[in-house]
Order: structure tokens, then C-alpha cells, then sequence
């Protein structure tokens, strides 16, 4: 038996220009729209969450174990939304149309196939570029984003503005150890599925991260969760307000503090917003915008052993690119190109 | 005073009183997981609703989204002004990538 979940075509007509999109890529998003097992909207309590996984199953979609999710949330008036990639969600306007094999809910918006870390940051959540940016300039990004199944602590950039200091003076090697501690390999950990006084294994040495849980306040060691559960096609995503460290795994939260204070000691400059730079952007990998002098990115034009979908095609008026150049031009998870809509 | 017993026939009755509720909700719970024996397909269930065109459409072009049970949900009709303005596929193309420019 199956769910379907049906945009309305006041959903369609909100994407408006689907781009470049393949018939290849619009049966993966079709994929994406039917749930392997049915759930039941009544069984969900009123500010409750749960996940669903769909038939999108497709490697080079998704490397999520038992296929891409979306994310079911009950909201505390009774309506059912439906959260998908990028943050798009889609309440539920008509419940249960029953047919032969199984149900169908209409939903209000199309729901879009999470992506990659690099295109969820740089297109989505500007607020991870420095995280992404710092991923790229050790190495790293690439690993954690052809990982199966991981859940990721993201920084936001403030907290990389506010220790810009400690982190421009940090050893390449101390810097991977500090970011690979923000990674949870083999578990996509929802926000609604950490316990209190949990412990998560991370990638850094199986060194432990502390949660805590206070009602709706999350915390990874003294980190707070600021935005919650965003899908990657590997995973997920919990940004959090400050920078971890395997140096300090027993750092608690200050429940009554309205902001945590980082555990390394901030040293320099240590402004934060849009007027301060933002560490390790411009270590993002170049998309096909930049210039062509532009020569550093590792990005690579296959993601796991198959032509990369995310890539975006380079037309005939861009400029022409070789060596690492080109190689810093496939990057784009994304460069807006690619699966609009979906 | 005693309270008076029931009768025989009194208890039949209450069994099959009790029978007949055990069926009906037997019946009910099969009727819930066995949805899938209403007698119309996706297309016919979604035809029935309004302002659902541009997903009928996209299943009218050709893909087959497989069913976990066998067979797939294929439908053979065709929709090119669907196809053209979602897919980008040129006039009259609507059954996959053999009908693309």
C-alpha cells in the first residue's frame, strides 16, 4: 500500500520556471512524493514529528539507508506538514483519497529532493558557508558529503567570526579534528530523537558529544540548536550557535543564559553580522560564475562513481576551463542551475 | 431476593449480540488495512479532485513509478501542453526521453 503526496497546482504554480529540469530528475522527484509505508495523520499527536521514508531510493539522489525522508510534523491547531529539502514544506489540504494500492494526501507545495551539503548551504542556509567554506579548506568536504546516513552539527558563520582569531592561527590538522567532531557518522539524528543526557558518537577519534534536552532548548555539549532537522541527501543538518571542540567534550550548556559562550577562548577580531568577514568563504570551491583566474576547489565532476546531478552544465558562452580551474568549476552543488523546484 | 437468572435463550442472544459486534469491527479493521479495494486507480481518485491537473499531467508523460508490489503506475494518456511547460519536451512529445529534442 501506498502514500502519495500530491502538490495542488497552486503548489506547481509557485515554482513557476522548473529549469533545466530532466525527465530523469522529475521521476526522482516523483519518487520522492510517494511514502513506502502509509502513515496514518490521525495516529500523529499535535506538535509531533516523525519521519517517513519515500521510494526515492536512487544513489545518486540520495544515500539515506531505506530511502530519501520527509518529514511529518503535527501542528499544535491539527494541520500536517510535510518538510522536504531546503526547508519546504507543504501543509496537508485534502487527508486520505483512497484508491486501488493506496492513499493520497494533497499537500500545498511541491516537496523538493534534499540535496548535498554544498548546495543546502551555499543556495538555502547562507548561514553555513563558513562551516562549508571551513569543510572545503581542510579537505573534508567531500568526504562527509559522499558519507552515508550522517548527521551534521553546523556552525553558523557567527561563530566563526566570533573566534576568526583562533581559528586563522589553528594548525590545518588541530582544524579537521575540531570539524570532523561536528559530524555523527551512520545516524540521521532528528532533533525529536536526542534524549536527554544522550551521548552521540562522533567522527573525530569516537569521541563523544553530550546532549541535552530541556524541552524544546538542544544542546551538543554547550552548543544550542538554533534550526533543526534540514534534509541532505545524506542526511541532516542542526545548526547550532557555536564551534565544538574534542578538546573540551564535557563543556554543559548554561540553561539560563540566553546565548552560550564558545569553548575555545575567542583571541582578534570577533565581530560578528554581514558588515564582518566571514571565515573560510573564500575557500568555497569556485561555481560557474567565478572568475577564471579563480584556481582552488577539489570538487568532483562525478559523485559517487556517477555523473554528479548537482552539477551545473556549462554552456556554450561560459568560459572555457581547465585544470584545477575546471575542476573549481563543477562545484556548484548547485550554482542556482540546477533542480529548481525540486 | 435473588437476583432472577437469565434465561438460556437471554444468553444466546447476548452472544450473538456480541458475535455480530466482533464481526463488525473485525470487518472495519479490514476495510482500514485493505484500503487499497475501492475499485479506481490514482488517476480515477485524483480526477475527482479539484485544481490536481499539473500532477495528473506529470504522471500523463510517460514515467513509471513502481508499485513495491509489482507492476507500475504507468499511464498511457498524453498531455503535451503538461509536458511542455513542465519537462521542456517539444510539442507533442509526452512519453519520455525517445520524444525529447
Amino acid at each position: 500500500m501506498l502514500q502519495v503526496v500530491v502538490p495542488n497546482d497552486f503548489a506547481f504554480s509557485k515554482i513557476g520556471n522548473w529549469g533545466r529540469k530532466t525527465l530523469e530528475s522529475t521521476e526522482a522527484a516523483l519518487k520522492y512524493h510517494i511514502l513506502t509505508t502509509p502513515i496514518n495523520l490521525g495516529s500523529i499527536l499535535k506538535g509531533q514529528s516523525i519521519v517517513a521514508a519515500t521510494t526515492l531510493t536512487d544513489p545518486i539522489y540520495t544515500n539515506v539507508t531505506g530511502g530519501q525522508q520527509l518529514i511529518l510534523t503535527k501542528q499544535p491547531g491539527g494541520e500536517v506538514v510535510f518538510t522536504s529539502g531546503f526547508a519546504t514544506r507543504g501543509t496537508v489540504v485534502v487527508e486520505d483519497i483512497a484508491f486501488d494500492g493506496g492513499i493520497v494526501q494533497v499537500v500545498d507545495s511541491v516537496m523538493r529532493v534534499p540535496e548535498p551539503l554544498d548546495s543546502t548551504a551555499r543556495n538555502a542556509y547562507t548561514d553555513l558557508t563558513a562551516f562549508l567554506g571551513a569543510l572545503h579548506a581542510t579537505g573534508l568536504a567531500e568526504e562527509i558529503m559522499e558519507a552515508k546516513d550522517v548527521t551534521v552539527l553546523g556552525p553558523r558563520n557567527a561563530a566563526f567570526q566570533q573566534l576568526a582569531g583562533v581559528l586563522s592561527d589553528t594548525p590545518q590538522e588541530d582544524l579537521k579534528r575540531i570539524l570532523r567532531y561536528h559530524i555523527i557518522p551512520g545516524a540521521v539524528m532528528h532533533a525529536w530523537e536526542i534524549q536527554n543526557a544522550s551521548s552521540l558518537v562522533s567522527a573525530e577519534d569516537n569521541r563523544p558529544l553530550r546532549m541535552t534536552r530541556l524541552g524544546n532548548y538542544i544542546f551538543a555539549n554547550s552548543a544550542q540548536f538554533l534550526q533543526t532537522d534540514i534534509l541532505l541527501s545524506n542526511g541532516v543538518v542542526q545548526m547550532v550557535d557555536n564551534i565544538l571542540s574534542p578538546d573540551y567534550p564535557y563543556a554543559r550548556p548554561d540553561v539560563n543564559a540566553t546565548a552560550q559562550r564558545p569553548v575555545l577562548t575567542p583571541t582578534g577580531a570577533t565581530a560578528t553580522g554581514t558588515a564582518a568577514p566571514t571565515p573560510f568563504t573564500s575557500d568555497l570551491p569556485c561555481t560557474a560564475d567565478c572568475p577564471e583566474t579563480f584556481a582552488t576547489g577539489t570538487y568532483s565532476p562525478t559523485w559517487r562513481g556517477v555523473a554528479n546531478p548537482y552539477t551545473p552544465k556549462q554552456d556554450a558562452a561560459s568560459p572555457k576551463n581547465s585544470g584545477l580551474v575546471g575542476m573549481g568549476l563543477g562545484v556548484g552543488v548547485l550554482a542556482g542551475a540546477v533542480l529548481v523546484g525540486i | 431476593m435473588l437476583a432472577k437468572s437469565p434465561s438460556p435463550r437471554a444468553g444466546s442472544h447476548r452472544l450473538v449480540t456480541l458475535l455480530a459486534v466482533a464481526l463488525a469491527f473485525v470487518s472495519a479493521s479490514t476495510a482500514t488495512t485493505a484500503q487499497q479495494v475501492v475499485g479506481r486507480d490514482l488517476e480515477s481518485a485524483l480526477a475527482v479532485q479539484p485544481e490536481l491537473s499539473t500532477f495528473r499531467g506529470l504522471l500523463k508523460v510517460g514515467l513509471s513509478v513502481s508499485y513495491p508490489y509489482g507492476g507500475t503506475l504507468q499511464l498511457t494518456e498524453c498531455s503535451p501542453e503538461i509536458s511542455r511547460r513542465l519537462l521542456k519536451l517539444p510539442k507533442g512529445g509526452c512519453h519520455g526521453k525517445s520524444s525529447r529534442a
